[in-house]
């Protein structure tokens, strides 16, 4: 068990995303790492819709893994919230 | 309808365990989360989860390519979650692997016939970055300044004994710094930390031994199943998949030239890893050196000669035959009240690993 703060929403099926989030990796800021199979033409667009999310929900210096299947941006969101809210429930 | 449920009832496990027959599949051993894919009561795929280890993922032949792989992964990796494992491994045929790489699944490794896929953190990647993190350190601390080969060992130690002692020092000579892998998988009748804890003390007095945990990627029930089952069906498989993740990601990152082991006399599965060390090492430059091991009178020294001396009366404890198989920090703590629990062990299980 890695002991790590972590919480995860979504899943890795056609038209979703997979979100991960745990404690940020370097100090003072938020690391985003994704992986889609649509990068080349949506990379930009998914991690302006994860940093929006960011900014809305206000949970402190994170990392956020994203395993991305083709997901919309409402998607996308959505997910980013029930990841975001899951994290903030756990004990640190 | 589709449903992803658990697989619960008498019924649900034949069906799972017929479904996985004919896909070639044994059923996971031991207690395993099942998880089904159910479509009008129709059995579409399974998936398991043992621990961190994600197994006996199978989808019925006339489903797939539904992308039910990727929702029963999916569930199980939450599933884990909740439970608070955030890193998990799969170990699937060769074939298979893009499948799992498709759906976001990273690759650790492949060997011909193998592959070792992960999800989560610390990947492998993080994981060699610690420990290189680690190593230099201790390189840095230590008295020689020369640079010169790093040299490896993997070893359970279960427990330390004067034939692993004989091992360690005949590396030595042959390397600059010695890496000794401790496995960490606690499979074994002596937990985890007390193997650890009697590795370094053997060791004090060879401060050009590094001991460190073996991870999850070296002789793990990930990267090597049959290891911890003694079963010799799949051994070969396993033990090729294990000696190309050395190789490839280990070696690589953690700057090691020479990987020792120790001659195996009587153990199959170890003997067959042997041979595969022999072999895949030198293809990705990596030497393998097999050392003669140490004999006592006529006996080889073996851990297992030591948990059996354990599992007998007390009064074996006092003998000199102890004495001839394991150094003064080992017998110091088979010795003590610690050992009562692991000995209790051994005489209830008289085969135990």
């Amino acid at each position: 068990m890695s002991g790590i703060k972590t919480a995860i929403a979504g899943t890795l099926e056609s038209n979703d995303i997979m979100i991960t989030v745990s404690p940020s990796r370097q100090e003072g800021k938020n690391t985003i790492a994704v992986e889609s199979i649509v990068m080349r033409q949506f990379g930009p667009a998914i991690i302006a819709a994860i940093e929006d999310s960011l900014t809305q929900f206000e949970v402190g210096f994170v990392h956020i893994d994203a395993r991305d299947r083709g997901a919309l941006e409402c998607t996308i969101k959505a997910r980013m919230e029930a990841a975001l809210l899951r994290y903030k429930e756990l004990p640190s | 309808m589709q449903e992803f449920r658990e697989i619960i009832t008498r019924r649900d496990h034949a069906e799972a365990r017929e479904l996985l027959r004919a896909a070639g599949l044994d059923a996971p051993e031991g207690a395993a989360f099942g998880l089904g894919c159910y479509e009008d009561g129709f059995l579409g795929g399974v998936g398991f989860l043992a621990g961190n280890i994600l197994c006996g993922i199978c989808i019925h032949p006339s489903r797939r390519g539904a992308g039910l792989a990727a929702g029963i992964v999916s569930r199980l990796i939450q599933h884990a979650a909740a439970q608070g494992r955030h890193k998990l491994l799969l170990f699937t045929s060769a074939a298979e692997m893009p499948k799992f790489q498709e759906i976001g699944l990273k690759l650790v490794a492949q060997s011909p016939h193998a592959a070792l896929l992960e999800f989560g953190q610390p990947d492998c990647a993080a994981w060699l970055e610690d420990m290189r993190g680690v190593l230099q350190e201790q390189r840095q601390a230590m008295p020689t300044a020369a640079y010169g080969q790093t040299g490896a060992i993997v070893m359970n130690a279960n427990p330390f004994t004067l034939g692993h002692l004989h091992l360690v020092r005949a590396a030595l000579q042959r390397c600059v710094y010695l890496c000794v892998f401790v496995v960490e998988e606690d499979a074994s009748v002596f937990p985890f930390d007390v193997r650890l804890a009697l590795v370094r003390q053997g060791l004090g007095q060879e401060p050009r031994a590094i001991v460190l945990p073996a991870g999850p990627y070296m002789v793990s029930r990930a990267s090597f199943p049959s290891y911890f089952t003694g079963k010799t069906a799949h051994s070969r498989i396993h033990a090729e998949l294990d000696s190309t993740i050395f190789a490839v990601r280990i070696a690589k990152v953690l700057d090691i030239g020479v990987r020792f082991v120790g001659q195996e006399p009587s153990c199959e599965v170890t003997a067959r890893y042997n041979a595969a060390l022999k072999e895949i090492l030198p293809q990705h430059g990596v030497v393998c050196v097999e050392i003669e091991r140490l004999s006592s009178d006529t006996h080889a020294i073996s851990a297992s000669r030591v948990r059996e001396l354990l599992a007998g009366p007390d009064a074996d404890l006092a003998r000199d035959d102890l004495r001839k198989l394991v150094p003064e920090t080992t017998l110091g703590f088979v010795q003590s009240d610690a050992m009562l629990g692991i000995r209790n062990a051994l005489r209830k299980h008289q085969n135990i690993y």
